[in-house]
């Protein structure tokens, strides 16, 4: 490499410290891979551990799974297949930018050390490369504004456009366009006509000079200040006699590059300031400077998934979705954490998606429990809205539909398992978990207490059913306990404590005294199996099961309030603390 | 026979925790011209139901219209899924205020529930809609010595108002489709009792106690083995009382199998579709496919 590459020992040097600075980065970031616990922090295994399950885990390489391996690189990397299975339109998109950006890299940018080597007639100026060059940038910048249609059209909770997503678009858009506009410059610039001139060509007789700028003012587009000369076709065809001769050989016709030849037509009229300025020189150092700049802080820009989303198929095409081992899942969660693209796909085809329609936590959406999990496994303090978190991870069928549709192989089930066991152990466990915390007399005087923080929502309650407020769903019953002795769970109850607790029947006795503050968080209800035997054999025909189910709806808006209420307090009143702790033992 | 058509609803566990049983109801359907159709269906909303009315009623809602608007009827071999889709309806039906702000929602993209299609569990449609006799004829190996003993399922028989599957006392649908695969139904008291799936979760110890009372009645009563048409309770039978009891001294372990499986057996079907290998307790004296 010399500094011919970049014809500026600035550049040169610029190329280094980003080349420096991506290594570093990238090299820091694949490293943080075998540092970041995401799961269960208790018995988390050492980095070393970690390493050692990953070689093993590229050793099963040597088995029949190299051909999911080797499809996966030869298919479904290059072909994109796995977004190709969300969508054409985003596929398109996609490929179109990956395709476009890989090659002009490839055959462009590095054509000193790639093209070069390959094709050894190769010249910038010369087709097809020039033409390519045109083909490849257009390819970019139409996924790029495919890219901004679709987050405009589709925004929303499943493509949200955050920093990252406008940086990685603006660069791109920068790349490309500098480049166009400076083939565009570079065309109709006198001065680099002029020094092609002096370096390249001899003139052989007079005029050759006069007809070959003639030519070049029509076929290329420059625009030279003073001319002597009256464009005539027996100029324009000695011209193109001498452009023949002389140029050709490293200049194909501008028509072939069919972006910036137009372009340049347009800056024309524009020519002598834009020649005043330099601006080619400009928009060289703009075009070099922006490519770096995405260089350097690749590693920590959108620019990673480019390093971790190969990663991410290729490991998911060598694993068991279901079987992660244990110590090898460390390192592949936090890799995958750095391979999500906020893409949307996994919450748009996710099964509880219609639940986060219903009841609007963000956090249901597995592209924002994705984030979460990053959010947990970083941060060492606790979020403001571990609540919300908690409640919408495990709000979760385990379906495995968002790692199917994954366009990244991200193996989401595990991370869902994983954050489940990290939040249970945080003390942020299921519903059916942190109702236990209390007992039903407890819940019951902690409503009392806590009276402001569910009011508000009860002002709701009985929206489409009241039937636990509503004394003509339960009045009829005869306390004739048929539906405590069909009740299995009465039945199978064997912990001394729990078989004192309340039964079905003492449950509508409770709803007859207006007692519901104490029914809502008494075991029964939460234990139902939801068999319906007593619904099925009451012979008042009481909706009794229909009626623990509304019973546990209620417990749970209010539960979920006070909750709240007083890990707040918990957490703000340390002098409290203690006695907050006593509370809930 | 008139072809049908059904979208099939397979539920959330089934692609990844139970495919024999869709492989299997595949394989049985296929005979007799029941054509599956796949859609791509949400959760059934019975998870959420515990903390959430309205996005229980919404999940189920969005399905019912999906498949209203292919205007197929829903096919679901999951009891689970069945008695949940069928909860919705009636609440639909019954609540206009419910049924009008659900479909406010649906309505942007662009479906709706207008209760035009029914939804149906397969025992149903093998006792109903093939019919016996046309089950009885399709048998190629009769599985006689096998004393089966058939678990109903919470969810499908009750409440019986809403679901209408089968008498909720004394169904007899289950059995009369054991007897056609020539297996010897066995009567059992627990027979209609929960299996405790829905509490595993949530409450470990309630949920195995129930598990075991179910079990240990079945093996009194001289079964071989049991007999489900449901994702959860199979779940429960087989993958959970394999990883929870083996350890137990009380209990012999009981193998189950789903019904798809032994209607597949008795019709002579192969095991590459029935996947009775995939079942974690295996039953000696299950003929090998
Ligand atoms: S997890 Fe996968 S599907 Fe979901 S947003 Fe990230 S990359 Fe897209
Ligand atoms: S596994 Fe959970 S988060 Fe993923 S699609 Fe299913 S319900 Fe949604
Ligand atoms: S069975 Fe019906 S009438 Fe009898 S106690 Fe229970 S709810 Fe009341
Ligand atoms: S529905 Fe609940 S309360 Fe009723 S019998 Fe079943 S477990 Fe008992």
């Amino acid at each position: 490499m010399t500094t011919a590459l970049l014809g500026s020992k600035f550049l040169y040097a610029c190329l280094y410290i980003a080349l420096f600075a991506c290594v570093c980065g990238t090299i820091f970031r694949m490293a943080r891979w075998f540092f970041i616990t995401t799961g269960p922090v208790a018995g988390a295994p050492s980095p070393v551990r970690r390493g050692l399950a990953v070689l093993k885990g590229a050793a099963s390489l040597l088995s029949l799974k190299i051909f999911g391996f080797l499809h996966a690189l030869l298919v479904g990397i290059p072909f994109q297949t796995g977004i190709l299975r969300t969508g054409f339109s985003r596929w398109a998109m996609h490929i179109c930018i990956f395709w476009g950006f890989i090659l002009l890299l490839l055959m462009h940018a590095l054509d000193e050390l790639v093209t070069k080597k390959i094709f050894s007639d190769y010249f910038s100026t010369l087709d097809p490369y020039q033409f390519l060059r045109n083909l490849f940038g257009v390819m970019v910048l139409a996924g790029v504004c495919m890219a901004v249609y679709r987050r405009i059209r589709h925004r929303g909770p499943m493509l949200e456009t955050r920093r990252a997503d406008r940086f990685a678009i603006a660069l791109l858009s920068v790349i490309i366009i500098t480049g166009f506009a400076m083939e565009s410059a570079k065309m109709i610039s006198e001065s680099v006509f002029n020094r092609m001139m002096n370096d390249f060509f001899a003139g052989e007789s007079a005029g050759d000079e006069e007809a070959l700028k003639a030519y070049w003012s029509e076929e290329y587009g420059t625009s030279f200040r003073t001319r002597h000369y009256t464009v005539n076709p027996t100029l324009l065809a000695r011209g193109r006699a001498v452009n023949e001769q002389s140029c050709a050989s490293c200049h194909s016709p501008a028509r072939s590059a069919f972006v910036s030849r137009p372009l340049a037509k347009l800056m024309r009229p524009s020519a002598a300031r834009l020649e005043e300025a330099g601006a080619d020189n400009i928009l060289y150092y703009i075009h070099v400077l922006a490519c770096l700049l995405g260089l350097a802080m690749l590693p920590f820009t959108k620019f990673f998934h480019v390093i971790s989303d190969p990663i991410a198929i290729l490991v998911s095409s060598i694993t068991d979705k279901k079987n992660t081992g244990r110590f090898a899942a460390l390192p592949r969660r936090a890799m995958e954490l750095d391979a999500c693209t906020s893409c949307g796909t996994c919450s748009r085809h996710c099964s509880v998606e219609p639940v986060y329609r219903m009841m609007g936590n963000r956090h249901i959406l597995p592209m924002e429990k994705l984030r979460d999990v990053r959010a947990l496994s970083a941060k060492k303090e606790v979020p403001e809205d571990i609540r919300s978190i908690s409640e919408g991870a495990f709000i979760c069928t385990s379906c495995f539909r968002c790692t199917e549709v994954c366009p990244a192989g991200i193996n989401l089930q595990d991370q869902w398992n994983a954050s489940r066991e990290l939040l249970s152990e945080k003390g942020h466990p299921s519903p059916h978990e942190w109702i236990k915390d209390f007992r039903a007399s407890e819940w019951s005087d902690l409503m009392l207490k806590h009276e402001s923080s569910w009011k508000e929502i009860d002002t709701i309650k009985g929206k489409y059913y009241n039937l636990t407020d509503d004394s003509d769903v339960f009045a009829p019953c005869i306390q004739c306990q048929t539906c405590t002795n069909v009740c299995p769970v009465v039945a199978a109850r064997t912990d001394p404590e729990e078989a004192v607790d309340i039964t079905p029947q003492k449950i509508m006795n409770l709803l007859r005294l207006g007692l519901n503050n104490l029914a809502m968080g008494s075991r029964m209800v939460w234990d139902c199996t939801t068999c319906y035997q007593c619904q099925e054999h009451c012979p008042q025909g009481i909706r009794v099961t229909e009626i623990i189910y509304e019973l546990k709806n209620r417990a749970y808006d209010h539960f979920k309030n006070i909750d709240r209420t007083l890990r707040q307090a918990d957490v703000h009143e340390d002098g409290e603390k203690s006695r907050q702790t006593e509370e809930r033992k | 026979m008139k072809a049908m058509k059904f979208a099939f609803f397979k539920g959330c566990k089934i692609p990844y925790y139970l495919e024999q049983y869709e492989t299997s109801t595949r394989a049985v359907l296929k005979p007799f011209g029941v054509r599956l159709v796949d859609l791509e269906f949400n959760c059934c909303g019975y998870p959420n139901r515990d903390i959430h009315f309205e996005s229980f009623v919404f999940s189920a809602a969005r399905n019912l219209a999906i498949a209203e608007k292919k205007r197929l009827d829903i096919l679901t071999p999951c009891k689970c899924c069945y008695g949940t889709l069928k909860y919705a309806q009636h609440f639909l039906k019954e609540n206009e205020h419910l049924r009008g702000d659900i479909n406010k929602e649906l309505a942007r993209e662009g479906l709706a529930w207008r209760g035009k299609i029914a939804v149906k569990h397969i025992l149903t449609v093998l006792c109903d809609d093939i019919g016996l006799p046309a089950i009885y004829a399709s048998i190629r190996s009769p599985l006689g010595n096998l004393s089966i003993a058939p678990h109903y399922g919470c969810h499908a028989l009750r409440p019986s108002d809403i679901v209408h599957f089968d008498d909720p006392l004394a169904p007899s649908i289950f059995e009369d489709l054991i007897s056609a695969t020539g297996a010897k139904p066995v009567e059992w008291p627990r027979r209609l009792d929960c299996c405790g799936n829905p509490l595993w979760v949530k409450n470990r110890g309630i949920s195995l106690s129930l598990m075991r009372a179910k079990i240990t009645d079945a093996a009194e009563s001289g079964a071989d083995c049991l007999c489900t048409a449901c994702t959860y309770c199979q779940i429960q039978f087989d993958a959970i009382q394999n990883a929870e009891m083996s350890e137990d001294s009380r209990i012999t372990p009981m193998p189950s199998v789903l019904y798809t499986q032994l209607l597949g057996l008795s019709m002579g079907l192969p095991e590459r579709v029935l996947g009775m290998k995939r079942n974690h307790i295996q039953c000696d004296k299950m003929p090998r496919a």
